[in-house]
Order: structure tokens, then sequence, then C-alpha cells
């Protein structure tokens, strides 16, 4: 780890001066995690891959002000999360919204999320509807409070919660009848 | 923090199973080129125009620092050269004594004869007058163009970042002229005056761009014409 850090902190030093192959490694690096957080809050590969490309171009561009190479990751994660919500305040309308009650449900007592692969669940959530999907990966995969979701998307705290709840009735539904479908 | 969430933030990684074009790192490797290249020709516009301004503001002071010599040295030649009494009685023509003559001679142009950190100062008032003059012609042309341009996506409280940034130049700018009372003027309080104007500049011309970006995804959207449309006020 230490040494992974320490070869970090020196492509940092080289990506900070244009050097070409450093950026091109810490693209390497990260591509895929951060490509992940575009796909589940856009919903589609050629978003997501605009916003990864703006992402990476503005961290290569504002490089010099990293203070701590070794918190580069945490820090280009912020950028493309703050890049999603961007993209998704332009794009959808959210001004729409209502604090729409969601039928509360319990959990079933088993865990059904852990009933299908983790790779399903990912592909259940990209396929979202629009507004809920990007609540539930800022609240569920990205642990922003609904305080903090609401002043971002320049929606009411309510509506988050309201929206993350009808995210998990929508993924536990579509999973349960997967499994009822295919076993 | 509930069941679901709690099992998300552990298995996170292992759901990262899509992976981005192969295209997409030779398009951010292009722009990043195209950016340097397109920051080196701003830069030697930049330092054109500061080039061009800063030629003019010394021009224009030499200019006005010879009429002034010229003036005083008029003046002086009028003393000197003013027929006097006799001449006049004599009815001989007019010409200047010995004297006078070297007197006029003497007379060196005003600035040449204030101490230099006076003089230094000065230009740097007026090199502050002419930036102030040149720029604001510039941000009022920027704010003109973004006030005439229609908007047809978001709300305009999504533009409220842009306003409050520029409202925070506006009062970095009036603290340095501040300073400058009180101080003086010298060449860092200069430079950054200029930062300050070309900041502005800066974020004016990221509003009218992002205005067009969003105009433009708008208007690819098929109910595009129904949409309301509205002005900035900046």
């Amino acid at each position: 780890m230490d040494q992974t850090n320490t070869i970090q902190t020196a492509v940092i030093k080289k990506a900070v001066t244009g050097d070409g192959d450093a950026r091109a490694w810490l693209y390497l690096q990260y591509s895929k995690a951060m490509f992940n957080i575009c796909i589940r809050m856009t919903g589609h590969q050629s978003n997501a891959e605009d916003i990864l490309q703006e992402a990476f171009i503005t961290s290569f561009k504002n490089l010099g002000q990293l203070k701590d190479p070794e918190s580069f990751g945490g820090w280009l994660r912020r950028i493309v999360v703050n890049e999603c919500i961007r993209y998704s305040r332009r794009n959808f309308s959210w001004t729409e919204w209502t604090d729409e009650q969601v039928e509360t449900m319990t959990d079933a007592p088993e865990e059904w999320w852990s009933t299908v692969t983790l790779e399903t669940l990912h592909r259940e959530i990209r396929s979202l509807p629009e507004g809920c999907r990007q609540v539930f990966v800022l609240y569920a995969m990205e642990d922003y409070a609904h305080r903090d979701i609401a002043s971002d998307l320049g929606i009411s705290e309510s509506t988050s919660k309201s929206q993350y709840h009808r995210a998990r009735h929508l993924l536990r539904q579509r999973i349960t009848q997967q499994i009822a479908i295919h076993g | 923090m509930d069941n679901l969430k709690k099992y998300l933030q552990q298995h996170k990684e292992a759901m990262d199973v899509d992976e981005p074009a192969a295209g997409t790192w030779k398009q951010i490797e292009k722009a990043g080129t195209q950016k340097k290249r397109s920051k080196l020709v701003a830069l030697t516009i930049k330092l054109a125009a500061a080039a061009t301004v800063l030629i003019a503001v010394l021009v224009g002071i030499k200019l006005s620092s010879n009429k002034k010599g010229a003036l005083v040295a008029t003046r002086e030649d009028s003393v000197i050269t003013a027929p006097g009494k006799n001449s006049i009685d004599s009815g001989e023509p007019e010409i200047p004594s010995v004297a006078s003559t070297n007197k006029a001679t003497n007379i060196l142009p005003p600035h040449k004869a204030l101490p230099r950190k006076i003089r230094k100062a000065d230009e740097r008032y007026a090199m502050m007058q002419s930036f102030k003059e040149n720029y604001s012609q510039l941000v009022s042309y920027q704010l003109s163009s973004i006030r005439s341009t229609a908007v047809f996506a978001e709300n305009p409280a999504y533009f409220d970042d842009f306003k409050n940034r520029l409202k925070q130049m506006d009062m970095d700018e009036v603290a340095i002229r501040n300073i400058i009372r009180h101080q003086g003027i010298s060449n860092s309080l200069l430079e950054q005056l200029i930062n300050v104007y070309q900041q502005k500049l800066d974020v004016l011309k990221s509003l009218q761009a992002e205005i067009n970006k969003m105009n433009e995804r708008v208007k690819q959207q098929p109910a595009a014409d129904s949409l309301n449309k509205y002005y900035l006020s900046i």
C-alpha cells in the first residue's frame, strides 16, 4: 500500500507538469471506478463517457491545487460526482418533482438484495428511472446525506428521502420478479 | 445506516463492472493538448493586448508631458520674447536678449524636473486609469451580449454562482482601489487590479459558454419550441 502511494505521489508530481504517460497511468488506475459512478448516475454509456472525460480534464487542469497526492482518488471522486450532479441538474427537470408519498414498505426478512449477483444489482440500479436513480446512488453508494443531496440537486430533503425509498421499492420489485422468472 | 446501504458500501468496488470505451482516453488526451495550445494562444493574445495598452499609455504620458513641457517653454518664451517697451518704442525687430535665451534653453520638460518616485507613481496611476477604461469596455460588451442572449434551459437561480463570483470580484476591485487610495499605487497592486479585470472577463466568457451549451442541448430536444425563454439580469 505504501509503495503504491509512493508511486502515485511520484506519478502525480509528473502529471502536474503535463507528462502524458503519468496522466495515462492515473487514467488507467481510476477510470473504471469513476466510470461506474458516472454510469450509475446517468444510466447511459455515452453520457457517462462524456462526464468521465470532463472530470479527468478538470482534474488534470487543477492537479496543481491538490495538496496531498495520496488523496487523489477521493479528490477525483468528488470531481466526478460533482460533474454528475451538474449533468443531472442540467438534463432533468427537478422542479417538477413533488414530495410524492411512496408506500412505506418493510424489507423482507431475508435480505433480498443478496439473492442476486452484484453485477445484476449494478444493472438494476443503472436502469432505475431518472431522479430516483441519482438520489439512490448519491445516498446509498456515495454516502451523501439527504440534506446534501437536497441542496446539490435543488430539491427538498423530504423529496430526497421519498425518492430513495421509491428507488429501493423499485429495485426490490424488479429483483424479486427476476428471481421469480429465472429462479 | 440501513442494511441495503451497508451492503452496497461493502461491495461497492465489486460492482464496478462497466468499462469506458477505448477511445475515451484519446479524447481526454486530445482535449489536454488542445487546451494547452489554446492556453498558449490566449496567453499570447493577453500579452499582446497588455503590451498594446502599455504602449498606448506610455505614448499618452509622453505626449501629455511633452505638451506640458512645451506649454511651460512657450510661456517662458513668451516672457522672453515679449516685445519690450524699448523695442516697441524703437520700432526695431524683437531680438531676445542672450540672458533670456539661455533661460529658455535651460527649461526642462516638467516631468524631468520631478523626483523619479513621483514620476513613476504618476505613470502607474495613468496606467490604472487606462486599464480601467479598456477593461470596462470589454466587460460591458460581454455583459450586454449575455443580457441579450435568450436562455431556454434551467432557471435563473442556476446562474447564481456566476453572479456571486462577479459580485465578489466587484468587491475585490473596490478593496484594491481603497488600498491604492490609502497607501498609494504599486506594481503589485496594479497587477492585482489587472487580475481582477481578467477574472471578470473569464467568468463572463464561461457564463456565455454555459448558456450557449445549455441552449444547444435544449434545442436538440423534441419539445424545444414549447420551452419558455428568459433573459438574465446581471
